[in-house]
C-alpha cells in the first residue's frame, strides 16, 4: 500500500484512551523510523526513542550461570510488501537448567533506556545509526526442568511492562535428511519440520549435543547453527559460540502482565490490524510541500509474525 | 508378562529384520541407576557421517529409535548436555541397549564468524580491526596503515583518500584533539575492536547540514574488555654504540564518563618521541622564529638513522563528562631534548650570465629545548547547541649553538630564544529549527625574545667590527597580540540557507631588533639605525560575509559566499620615524559544491579568490641577521597578493570491493606587487623587495588508490602527484622565469606469503626538473625503497629483517645508491615482550644527497648513527 511509505504516527491526538497506548511493537517503531529516512515525508513530530517500549534492566535476578553463549546473525523481513529486512543479532545463553533466547540489539536498547532513565547515559559525539535494528522484541526463557517456554514480549507504549505467556515445549516433527554441511568447522545435518504455519529448515550439529536454544526449536540432538523458513523471511545464521566468563542468565524485573498465548496473539494481531482505530487519524508532514497529511484511521501495519497460527 | 513382551520383541525383530529395526532401552545414571531424561541417542552410519535416527530420552530415561535402512551395522552414539559421550558399534537388528550415563563438563570449540573486514553504513565506514591486526603490530597506528583508504604519514598524520582527517575520537570522545598521535602510538592494537570512519564529518553537531565538511573523522571503538579498566605498558631498553637507553611508560583508562591517557618517554636512540606531541590541526603554537643557528640539512632518511638526541617527554590528558552535555578536557605536555648534528655541504647558486657561486660548509651544531603546553577546555556538543571555552598556555625555551667551518674560516654561533604564548578560544552555536546563531572569539598573546651571537663576524662591511669588537649580536623582541571575533546567523527555508557573519579582527605587534658589534666579553656597541628596527604594526579588519547555501538532502550542497574585508593597517617605524597608514577593501569570494554521486562516490569542487596584504615581516627597513651568513631587510611598499584557485576532487570508497581511491586536480594563479630579490656579496645575501608586478601559477594532478584482499590479508596502495609551477625569480637584479615540474609516485604493499611470513614494502619515486631562463637544469631523480620481512613462529617469536635502499641521480660515485640493513627478534609472552633490535648492520656512516630548489643546487653529507644493538623489555599491565 502507498501509505506504507508514509511513516510515523505523528500526532497522538490529545484526548486518547490511555489504555490504548500499546500501539505497535517496538520493532515496528524501528521500522517506521527507518522508513521515514527513506520516504520523502518527514514528521512534524518524531517519536523519541524513550517513548517506545522499553523495560528496565537495573533490577534483575540471576536464574542460572551461562555456560555457553551462542550468537546468531538474524535477517528478518518485517514488511513482505516492501521486502524490508532487519539485521538483528540474537543470543542464546545456555545454562544447566535455564536457556534464554533474546536479541542483543534489543537488549542493548533496553539497557540504554535504563541508563537514560537513571540518568547514567548521555549522548555521544557523532555516533551513526547502527546497521542493526532489533527485530526480535521478545525474550524466551526455557525452563529445562519443567519443560516450559516462557515468552516475554514488549509492545509500544508498554513502558517498563512485560507481556508474559507460558507454554509447554512444543512438538516438532523433524524429518532428518542425509544432507550435511560444515559451518565453522562443525558438521551439520539438515532437518525439516512444519511449525505454526511455516516450514522450517535447520542445520544442526550432533557435535554440540544441546537441544533447543534458538527461538522455540526443540527436539533435536544437537545445536542448530542455521535455521530459516521456506520464504526466508526469518534467517538465523551462527555468528559465534563461546564459553563466557562468569556470566549470569538474567531475568529483569518489570511489571509483568500474564496471559495465555492465545490472548497475547489476539492482542498483537489487533494492534497490527488497526493501530490507529481509536484516533481520528494520523498527521504526517510531507517534506516536499511542508504540509500535513492525514492517514486514514483504518491504516494497518505490515504484519509478518514468526508464528502464523 | 515381561517374557511375553520380550518374545514379541524378538519375534518382531526376526519378522521385520529387513524392513524395520528398533533400538530401545534406558539411559541410567551410572551411580544411582535412575533414569536420565534429555539424553540423545543417535543412530549413525559406521563412519559417523550421517544420522539415520535419534531419540531423546523421556522423564523415565526411556528411548526408542526406529531404523528403516539397509546397513548391516550401525553406530549408536549417546550424547547430552554435560554428559560424557559414548559410542558403540552394533549389528543392525532390533535390540535393547541400556546406557550408563556419566557426566562431564561440556567443552566446545569456540568459533566466531569473522566480520567483514570493511563495511559501509551510509556515511560511516567500519573497519574490523581483527581482520587487519596480527602479532607484529605494536600500536593501533600500525593497523590503521593497513586499512584501505586510510594512510598514515611518517609524521603520524592520518589521511583518508589523501585528505587529512579533522577529528580523532576514542569511543566518541575527543580528548587529544590534534595530538592524536599520542593515541595512535600508545593504544595497543589488541584493545581496539573496530575503527569507524565518518565521511564528510562536521564535528559541531549544531552546524550539521549548515556548514559542509570535506574531511573525514576517525573513531576508535574499544573491545569491551578494554573499556572501563586501567591499562598500560612499561618499557625499558638498553643498547650499544653509542650507549643507549630507551624507556616508556603509559597508563590509560577509557570509560563512559572519563578517559585519560598519560605517557612518559625517554631515549637517546634517535627516536624523536616529541613528534607525537605535535598537533596536526596546526594553527596555534609559538610563532616561527626568524633567527637561527646554522644546522646541517637533515637527510631524507628515517629519522632514527641520523638523529642524535637525549629526549624526555611527558604527556597527560584527561576528559570527563561533568553532566549530560558538558565535558571538561585537560591536557599538559612537556618535552626536553638535546640534539646534535654534524654535516658538510656545498651550495651552488646559479647566477645570471651563467655564473656560479659555491659555498662549502662543515657544520657541527646542537639544539637544546624545553617546551611545555597546557590547556583546559570546557565543551558541550549537542544537536541544539555547541559551546567551547579553551584556555591554553605554551612556552618554548631554545638554547642552540653551532660551529661552521666555511672555507677554513670558523664561526661560532649561540642562540637563546624564549617564547611564550597564551590563547583563549570561545565558541558558541545555538540552533533552532530554522535559525542558528554563532559567536566565536579567538585571542592570543605571543612574546618572543631572541638573541643570536656570532663569533667572529665574518663580514666587516656590514657592521663596524673592530679588533676589540670582532663579533656580532643580533637581538629581536616581539610582542604579538591577535584577536578574532565573529557573530553570525543563518536562516534556513526549505532547501536554502542564508548566512551572514560579521568578524572583527585585531592584530597588533611590536618588534624591536638590533644587530650590534660585540666584544669577546659580550659587551656590545650600539648599532646604527640601518641595523635597527622598532616597529609597531597594527591591523584591524571588519569582515562581512554573506553566504548562500543550497542543499538537496544528502545528495548535493552548494555554497556561494562573498566575504568583504574592510581593513586598516598602520605601521610605525620609530627608528626611521616613518608612518604608514592604509585603509583598503579586500574581496574573498568563493563558490563550492559537494555532491554525492553514488553512496561510494563523492565530488567536491571549489573556486575562490583571495586578496591579502603583507604583514610586519614583509616590510622592515633595518637589517636582520637570521643566519651567520644571511642578512636581509625588506624595504618596500605594502605587499599585496591576489590569488585565485580552483580545485576539484572525486573520492571513492567501496567497501564491497574493499577499493578506495581519489583523484584531485587544482590550479592556482597569483599576482604579487613585490619581487623579493636576493643579491650575493661574497657569501652574504641580502633580500630586498622591489615594487614590480609579477605572476606565478601552477597546477597539480594527484590520485590515490588502495585495495584490500582479505583472502590473502593484503593491502596494496598507490599514490601519485604531478605538480607544475611557473614563477619568476630575481637574481642579481635580473628577473628570470622559472618553471619547475615535480612527479611523485608511491606504492606500498602489505602482504603475506603464508601465515608465518609477512612482507611490508614501500617505494617512493620523486623526479624534479626545472628550467630557468630557457636553461634546463639537470633533473634529479630519487628513489626510496623499504622492505621488512617478518617470520612469525607460533605467534610468539617474530624474526624481522628490514632493508632500505636510496637512489639519488644527482650524486656521483658510490653514494648514488645507499643500502641499510636492520634485523630484530621479538619474543612475545602473555604480558611481556622481549625485543632485540639491530640497526644499520652494514654500518653506513654518512649519507650524501643533493637537492634542487629555486635556482640553487645543494649537496650535503650528514653523519649517521653507527651500527647498534638494543634490547628492550616491554610489560603490559593487562
Amino acid at each position: 500500500m502507498k501509505q506504507i511509505r508514509l511513516f510515523v504516527i505523528v500526532f497522538m491526538v490529545l484526548f486518547t484512551n490511555p489504555t490504548f497506548a500499546q500501539i505497535t511493537s517496538p520493532a515496528m517503531i524501528e521500522y517506521l523510523n527507518q522508513k521515514r529516512a527513506e520516504s520523502p515525508f518527514t514528521g512534524h513530530y518524531t517519536l523519541k526513542e524513550t517513548e517506545a517500549a522499553y523495560c528496565m534492566m537495573n533490577d534483575s535476578v540471576v536464574l542460572d550461570e551461562c555456560k555457553i553463549r551462542v550468537e546468531y546473525a538474524a535477517k528478518i523481513v518485517l514488511d513482505t510488501v516492501a521486502n524490508f529486512k532487519c539485521n538483528d543479532v540474537v543470543v542464546v545463553d545456555i545454562g544447566n537448567s535455564v536457556q534464554k533466547f533474546y536479541s542483543y540489539i534489543w537488549w542493548r536498547r533496553n539497557m540504554n533506556y535504563t541508563l537514560f532513565e537513571l540518568k547514567l547515559e548521555d549522548e555521544q559525539v557523532g555516533i551513526p545509526k547502527s546497521k542493526f535494528q532489533p527485530a526480535i522484541d521478545y525474550a524466551i526463557f526455557r525452563d529445562l526442568q519443567k519443560r516450559k517456554l516462557i515468552s516475554h514480549h514488549q509492545l509500544y507504549g508498554s513502558k517498563k511492562q512485560i507481556f508474559e505467556y507460558e507454554e509447554d515445549f512444543p512438538q516438532f516433527e523433524w524429518q532428518l535428511s542425509a544432507d550435511t554441511i560444515t559451518i565453522q568447522g562443525y558438521v551439520c545435518q539438515k532437518a525439516e519440520a512444519d511449525f505454526r504455519g511455516r516450514r522450517w529448515t535447520v542445520w544442526f550439529t550432533p557435535e554440540i549435543p544441546i537441544d533447543g536454544g534458538l527461538w522455540k526449536f526443540n527436539g533435536l540432538p544437537g545445536l542448530i547453527l542455521r535455521a530459516y523458513d521456506t520464504s526466508e523471511h526469518f534467517y538465523f545464521d551462527l555468528q559465534s559460540i563461546s564459553h563466557p566468563q562468569q556470566t549470569g542468565i538474567c531475568l529483569y524485573k518489570n511489571k509483568t502482565k500474564r496471559m495465555t498465548r492465545d490472548k497475547y496473539r489476539e492482542l498483537e494481531h489487533k494492534i497490527f490490524q488497526a493501530p490507529f482505530s481509536p484516533y481520528d487519524g494520523i498527521a504526517v508532514m510531507n517534506r516536499e510541500t511542508g504540509k500535513h497529511e492525514w492517514l486514514p484511521a483504518d491504516w494497518s501495519m505490515p504484519y509478518n509474525p514468526i508464528e502464523r497460527e | 508378562m515381561r517374557i511375553y513382551l520380550l518374545l514379541l520383541f524378538v519375534l518382531g525383530t526376526v519378522l521385520n529384520a529387513s524392513a524395520q529395526v528398533i533400538i530401545s532401552g534406558e539411559t541410567r545414571d551410572a551411580k544411582s541407576k535412575q533414569g536420565v531424561a534429555g539424553v540423545n541417542v543417535m543412530l549413525q552410519d559406521v563412519q559417523r557421517r550421517v544420522m539415520y535416527g535419534y531419540s531423546i530420552s523421556n522423564d523415565k530415561g526411556e528411548y526408542s529409535i526406529t531404523y528403516k535402512g539397509q546397513a548391516d551395522s550401525l553406530q549408536v552414539v549417546v550424547t547430552g548436555f554435560n554428559i560424557k559421550q559414548q559410542s558403540h558399534l552394533i549389528v543392525a537388528r532390533t535390540q535393547r541397549i541400556d546406557f550408563n550415563i556419566e557426566y562431564e563438563e561440556m567443552k566446545i570449540r569456540e568459533v566466531t564468524v569473522l566480520a567483514k573486514s570493511v563495511e559501509r553504513q551510509s556515511d560511516t565506514i567500519v573497519y574490523n580491526v581483527s581482520s587487519y591486526a596480527n602479532v607484529t603490530d605494536r600500536s593501533i597506528g600500525d593497523v590503521l596503515r593497513k586499512m584501505p583508504g586510510i594512510s598514515v604519514a611518517t609524521s603520524g598524520e592520518v589521511k583518508y583518500n589523501g585528505l587529512a582527517i579533522n577529528k580523532f575520537y576514542v569511543e566518541g570522545m575527543d580528548m587529544l584533539e590534534g595530538r592524536y598521535g599520542i593515541a595512535t602510538n600508545n593504544i595497543q592494537a589488541k584493545d581496539i575492536a573496530r575503527v569507524e570512519l565518518y565521511e564528510n564529518h562536521q564535528p559541531i553537531k549544531a552546524l550539521k547540514d549548515l556548514v559542509d565538511s570535506d574531511r573525514a573523522a576517525i573513531n576508535l571503538r574499544l573491545k569491551d574488555s578494554a573499556k572501563g579498566a586501567w591499562n598500560g605498558t612499561i618499557q625499558a631498553g638498553a643498547g650499544y654504540k653509542p650507549w643507549m637507553w630507551n624507556g616508556e611508560a603509559s597508563i590509560m583508562f577509557f570509560g563512559r564518563k572519563f578517559q585519560t591517557l598519560n605517557v612518559y618517554k625517554t631515549n637517546n636512540a634517535g627516536n624523536d618521541v616529541a613528534r607525537e606531541l605535535t598537533s596536526f590541526y596546526g594553527g596555534f603554537g609559538s610563532s616561527s622564529s626568524m633567527l637561527g643557528v646554522h644546522f646541517p640539512t637533515t637527510p631524507n632518511l628515517a629519522e632514527s638513522r641520523f638523529l642524535n638526541n637525549k629526549i624526555h617527554t611527558v604527556s597527560t590528558n584527561a576528559i570527563t563528562k561533568l553532566n549530560d552535555d558538558l565535558e571538561l578536557t585537560v591536557n599538559a605536555h612537556y618535552a626536553h631534548d638535546y640534539q646534535t648534528a654534524e654535516g658538510e655541504s656545498r651550495t651552488i647558486y646559479y647566477l645570471p650570465d651563467n655564473q656560479l657561486m659555491t659555498i662549502n660548509e662543515r657544520t657541527t651544531s646542537s639544539r637544546k629545548y624545553d617546551q611545555t603546553e597546557a590547556s583546559l577546555q570546557l565543551r558541550a556538543n549537542t544537536n541544539k547547541y555547541y559551546l567551547r571555552e579553551q584556555l591554553s598556555f605554551n612556552g618554548r625555551w631554545d638554547d642552540d649553538s653551532g660551529i661552521v667551518n666555511s672555507n677554513d674560516e670558523i664561526t661560532n654561533q649561540y642562540l637563546k630564544q624564549p617564547r611564550i604564548s597564551a590563547r583563549n578560544l570561545f565558541s558558541y552555536v545555538r540552533r533552532w529549527e530554522r535559525w542558528s546563531l554563532s559567536v566565536d572569539s579567538d585571542t592570543d598573546y605571543n612574546n618572543q625574545q631572541a638573541r643570536l651571537r656570532i663569533l667572529p663576524m665574518l663580514y666587516d662591511d656590514v657592521i663596524d667590527t673592530s679588533e676589540e669588537y670582532p663579533n656580532a649580536e643580533q637581538t629581536m623582541y616581539s610582542q604579538h597580540f591577535r584577536s578574532s571575533n565573529s557573530i553570525s546567523t543563518a536562516y534556513t527555508v526549505s532547501r536554502w540557507s542564508f548566512m551572514l557573519s560579521a568578524r572583527l579582527n585585531a592584530d597588533i605587534e611590536n618588534m624591536e631588533s638590533e644587530l650590534m658589534a660585540m666584544s669577546d666579553s659580550y659587551a656590545t656597541l650600539a648599532a646604527g639605525d640601518q641595523m635597527k628596527n622598532d616597529i609597531n604594526w597594527q591591523r584591524y579588519d571588519l569582515i562581512l560575509s554573506p553566504t548562500i547555501r543550497y542543499s538537496a538532502g544528502d545528495k548535493l550542497s552548494a555554497n556561494i559566499g562573498m566575504p568583504v574585508d574592510l581593513f586598516a593597517i598602520s605601521s610605525k617605524d620609530y627608528v626611521r620615524k616613518d608612518n604608514l597608514r592604509r585603509n583598503n577593501v579586500a574581496l574573498q569570494p568563493f563558490v563550492s559544491l559537494n555532491a554525492t554521486l553514488l553512496p561510494e562516490l563523492k565530488f567536491t569542487g571549489r573556486a575562490s579568490y583571495f586578496e591579502n596584504y603583507g604583514g610586519l615581516y614583509d616590510s622592515y627597513a633595518g637589517y636582520i641577521m637570521s643566519d651567520y651568513r644571511v642578512i636581509s631587510n625588506r624595504v618596500s611598499e605594502q605587499s599585496k597578493i591576489a590569488r585565485q584557485s580552483y580545485s576539484a576532487s572525486l573520492s571513492y570508497g567501496s567497501t564491497l570491493r574493499a577499493l578506495f581511491g581519489s583523484i584531485n586536480a587544482s590550479y592556482w594563479r597569483q599576482k604579487s606587487n613585490l619581487m623579493y630579490g636576493v643579491t650575493y656579496e661574497g657569501s652574504l645575501s641580502r633580500t630586498t623587495a622591489t615594487l614590480m608586478d609579477n605572476y606565478s601559477s601552477g597546477y597539480n594532478i594527484g590520485g590515490t588508490l588502495s585495495k584490500r584482499f582479505d583472502a590473502i590479508a593484503s593491502t596494496f596502495s598507490l599514490s601519485g602527484v604531478y605538480t607544475n609551477s611557473s614563477t619568476e625569480v630575481l637574481r642579481q637584479e635580473v628577473l628570470m622565469p622559472l618553471q619547475s615540474e615535480m612527479t611523485t609516485l608511491g606504492a606500498s604493499v602489505n602482504t603475506r606469503f603464508s601465515k608465518a611470513l609477512r612482507l611490508n614494502y614501500t617505494a617512493d619515486y620523486v623526479s624534479s626538473r626545472s628550467r630557468v631562463d630557457d636553461r634546463s637544469l639537470s633533473p634529479i631523480e630519487r628513489v626510496q625503497q623499504t622492505a621488512t620481512l617478518d617470520l612469525i613462529i607460533r605467534n610468539k617469536l617474530i624474526c624481522r629483517v628490514g632493508g632500505e635502499h636510496y637512489f639519488n641521480s644527482a650524486i656521483g660515485g658510490d653514494d648514488r645508491n645507499m643500502f641499510f640493513l636492520d634485523a630484530g627478534i621479538t619474543y612475545k609472552s602473555k604480558r611481556v615482550d622481549y625485543v632485540l633490535d639491530m640497526r644499520n648492520l652494514m654500518d653506513v656512516s654518512s649519507f650524501s644527497s643533493a637537492s634542487q630548489s629555486d635556482i640553487t643546487d645543494y649537496m650535503y653529507t650528514y653523519r649517521l648513527r653507527p651500527a647498534s644493538v638494543m634490547f628492550t623489555v616491554k610489560f603490559s599491565l593487562r
